[in-house]
Order: C-alpha cells, then structure tokens, then sequence
C-alpha cells in the first residue's frame, strides 16, 4: 500500500494522506534528534566557554600606599603605583595599578582610581592645568576627582581606605565604565 | 546537424587543450568548472568599478598565507605575545615585512571593501532579487571589521590595550546583555591573558571560518542573480550585449590585485609596521589614539 502523497509521475496527489509520509516523518525524526543532540552537547561546550564570566571573583586585599604623615601637606595629587597580586587565567601574576592619593574639601586623604569612568583609559595629572585630563576623549576633572566637562559620565572613582599603624592602605577594585554610580564589578 | 557541428567543435577543441586536460577533464570536469568560472556573462562588458569585490577576496587570501605564517612564531598570552611580535619584527628574517603586509593588509580591507560597497550602491546593483546577496554581503562587512577588531588587540601594546579597552567597554553599552558581552569577550572583569586569547580565537578560528562560509553564498547568490551591469542598465531584465568575465574582466582583476600587493609590498618594506612598548594599564602618560578608521567614532566619543 502506497502511503505516500507522491506519484509515479513525482506530482504531488493532491488526495493523499494529509498526515506526512514514512519519508517526511523520517525526515523530521532526523531533524529533531540531531537539534537536540546538538544542544545536549553544546551545554558542556557553552560552560566551558562561560567559565571566566561566572566563576566568582576572588577578594581583593589591601595595598599599602605609604605613610599616611606623607599624604597629610600634600597640595596636588600625588601619583603611587600598587602592586596587587592577581588571578589573570591561569596565571597568578602581580600587576601594578596606579592610584591618585589626593584630598577633599574637607581636608580628607583620599584614594582615587586612575581608570576613567568613561572608557577605561588611563587618566594622567596635568599639573599646568590643575586638573585630571583624559587622553581618550578629553574627561576633565579637579583635584579632588568631580567631573569638570566631557563624556564621562560620573566623577573618577574613590577607591576605599584605611589607615592602620600610621600606613594609609588602599582596596584595588574594577568599576563599571559610563554609569552615572559606581558599580563594583571585581 | 546542429549536433554534429558541436560535436566536431568539441573535438577541435579537446584536441587543442592537449591530452593532461581530458585526462584530468573525464576524470574531474575542469573544462565544466573553467566554463562555469570564465564564461559568465556580464551585460555591458568589462568595467574597472568591478574589480573591487575580486580585490577583497586577494586581500583576504594573502591575509590567510601572512597570518598562517605569522602563527609560526606568535604565543597568544599576556605573558609572550609583545615578545613572539618583538621577536618577528627584530629577528626572524623578513618577519618584520610579513608582519606589516599583514597589518597594511587589514588596512587595505576595510578601504576596499568600502569602495567595492559604494560601488554596488552606485551601480544599483543590490536591486531585483539581491536582498539576500545584500544582506549577505553586510555580514560580510562585519566579520571584516571584526577581523580587524580582533586582529588589533594581538601584539599586546600600549595601543593594542587601550583601543580594546575602549571597543569592549563600547560592546559593554549593549542594552540589557552589554555588561555579559564584555565579560564574555574579556574572558572576566579585566583585560588580561583570557582576553588575549579569546581574541585570537575569534580572530584566527571563529570569524574567517564564518568568513569562508558567507564569501561562499555571496558569490553564489551573486553567480545565481547573475551581473547586475553598468549604471545605464536595468539590473532585473538586463538588455545590453553582454560580454564573458575571460578574459578582459579577469585581466583587469588581475590588474588590480597586481597594483594591490605591490602597493602594500612597497609600504610594508619601506615604512614597516612598528611596535609600541607592551601593554602597561599603570601607565598614565601614554596617549592613547585608535587606528585611523575608527577616528570617526573616537571623535563622536568626546561628545
């Protein structure tokens, strides 16, 4: 018995069987355990591929930035260079970062990271100008980090310290780039 | 009569391609393949504004035999990869050469592929049923300036670092799942040696491998809407005499692709590609400028 709506002739009979044939069927059988084996398989592969994203972050450890005595007459910001030890992969390596140690208003010490909130381009001291200028896309900002003019779109961002046995120490971390709060992102 | 007047054509000319052709022709069908290549018609003969898209396929061939080669030396890690290019550029015997036609090459790519756009736009030829060969050519498009994106971040310097810095921190804009796209390409938080390495997975697996599949249904959705023709022509029912791509269209692509390599080999050898110091995120004097087709968008940046 001919359970299929081709002809000899290889037209379609139009009064054939309206549920599909042993070769459609089979057909889609092939179809839908090859998608579901692919996707069976790219599980392992996308987990793989995801691992830096969503594995947790370790905790960062305080830096020491110098005597806090050091900082207190300061009438510029002054630049240090921290060494942080990091996971980067699968290497463990120590990586320098450069911190602003500068003061408020108020007269407070404080620690400011040298990424822009902008872009993430390092922002150096223009001691002509008074002012932290971005060599990217021209952020400006005072002394004490507010944001002056440019694109950036929040003041640079305030790492947190400390001061213990007269040291002033400083907690490195990574901030989300162009929102208007800080975010920490590791 | 017809018949056998194609068949005595035919023998004169198997005769005339000598016996090594049959041989191979009744055992592969090159005399099919070369037709099918060669004798395609184009409605109003050859045109220098045609050359373009067989450039980019040059360009793209000669990339693959520098890459290949470059691949040879290079170590994808923070930890070597500015010492495997220090190392091309000074050391290994024509390394700096290879590496700037490489680097001049990507270069040549993107304004090669916007001439051979302008030109299709131009010419009309994206009308009558070329949506798909449109589309396909604007993925096209893409992966080229991924190439180019990804490419860039490799030889691990100063400008390498910062301009991806900026690029993933754009993709990081995304709405919704910027933020995973960043860390998806970063490999994590901060650009380090997983970045390095996705990067040069994308660069040198991912993307030419999507790059041979789409060049393979352009040119087949190109070859099946067949040539679009001149300015003057109506590209859905062309009317004007046409002329086979053998051989003057392929002379002037030859042409172009003579003038494109010795180009690129005269400014690679005589003003080779330079390496800036290895990439430093502590370094706050550096200034910090993207390669010269992204000045547009570093200029839109400061607003």
């Amino acid at each position: 018995m001919n359970h299929e709506p081709v002809q000899a002739n290889g037209e379609v009979d139009p009064s054939g069987p309206l549920f599909p044939g042993r070769r459609s069927f089979l057909g889609m059988l092939l179809g839908v355990g090859a998608v579901s084996v692919g996707a069976l398989l790219s599980v392992p592969l996308v987990r793989f591929a995801l691992h830096p994203v969503l594995a947790r972050t370790t905790e960062t450890a305080w830096s020491d930035l110098g005597a806090v005595d050091e900082f207190s007459s300061i009438t510029s910001p002054v630049k240090r260079l921290i060494s942080i030890e990091q996971r980067d992969g699968w290497r463990k390596m120590i990586s320098e970062k450069a911190i602003y140690v500068t003061t408020g208003l108020d007269g407070q010490v404080r620690a400011l990271s040298s990424i822009c909130p902008h872009l993430g381009c390092s922002i150096p001291w223009n001691e002509a100008k008074r002012q932290f200028i971005c060599p990217c896309h021209v952020g400006v900002f005072s002394a004490d980090g507010a944001l002056v003019s440019g694109p950036p779109p929040r003041a640079m961002d305030e790492l947190e310290t400390k001061v213990e046995d007269g040291r002033l120490k400083v907690r490195y971390q990574y901030f989300r780039q162009l929102v208007p709060t800080k975010e920490v992102i590791g | 009569m017809a018949t056998m007047i194609d068949d005595a054509t035919a023998t004169v000319g198997a005769r005339r391609r000598g016996r090594v052709f049959n041989w191979f022709d009744r055992r592969v069908g090159i005399g099919s393949l070369l037709h099918e290549a060669l004798d395609e018609p184009i409605p109003g003969g050859e045109r220098l504004a045609y050359v373009f898209g067989s450039g980019l396929l040059f360009l793209f061939l000669s990339q693959i035999i520098t890459g290949v080669f470059l691949a040879l030396y290079y170590v994808p890690s923070a930890d070597h990869a500015h010492t495997t290019i220090a190392y091309i550029t000074k050391e290994v015997m024509a390394g700096s050469f290879l590496r700037s036609l490489h680097s001049y090459g990507s270069s040549a790519m993107v304004v090669v592929l916007i001439l051979h756009v302008m030109q299709t736009f131009l010419y009309g030829s994206y009308k009558g049923r070329r949506e798909l060969l449109w589309v396909s050519g604007c993925v096209l498009f893409a992966l080229v300036i991924g190439m180019a994106f990804t490419g860039y971040l490799l030889p691990w310097d100063m400008k390498a670092y910062f301009a991806t810095t900026v690029g993933t921190n754009i993709a990081g804009e995304v709405p919704l799942v910027g933020e995973s796209i960043k860390r998806l390409m970063r490999g994590g938080n901060d650009m380090g040696t997983l970045t390095l390495s996705r990067f040069f997975v994308a660069h040198v697996f991912l993307i030419p491998a999507a790059i041979f599949g789409f060049v393979a249904i352009h040119v087949y959705l190109f070859r099946k809407a067949g040539a679009a023709g001149p300015m003057s022509e109506d590209p859905i029912r062309p009317t004007q005499k046409t002329e086979r791509f053998y051989p003057r269209q392929v002379l002037m692509d030859m042409g172009f692709r003579l003038l494109l390599i010795a180009a690129l080999g005269l400014l690679a050898y005589f003003v080779p590609v330079e390496l800036g110091p290895k990439a430093d995120p502590a370094d706050t004097q550096y200034l910090p400028r993207p390669e010269w087709y992204y000045l547009p968008v570093f200029q839109w940046l400061k607003y």
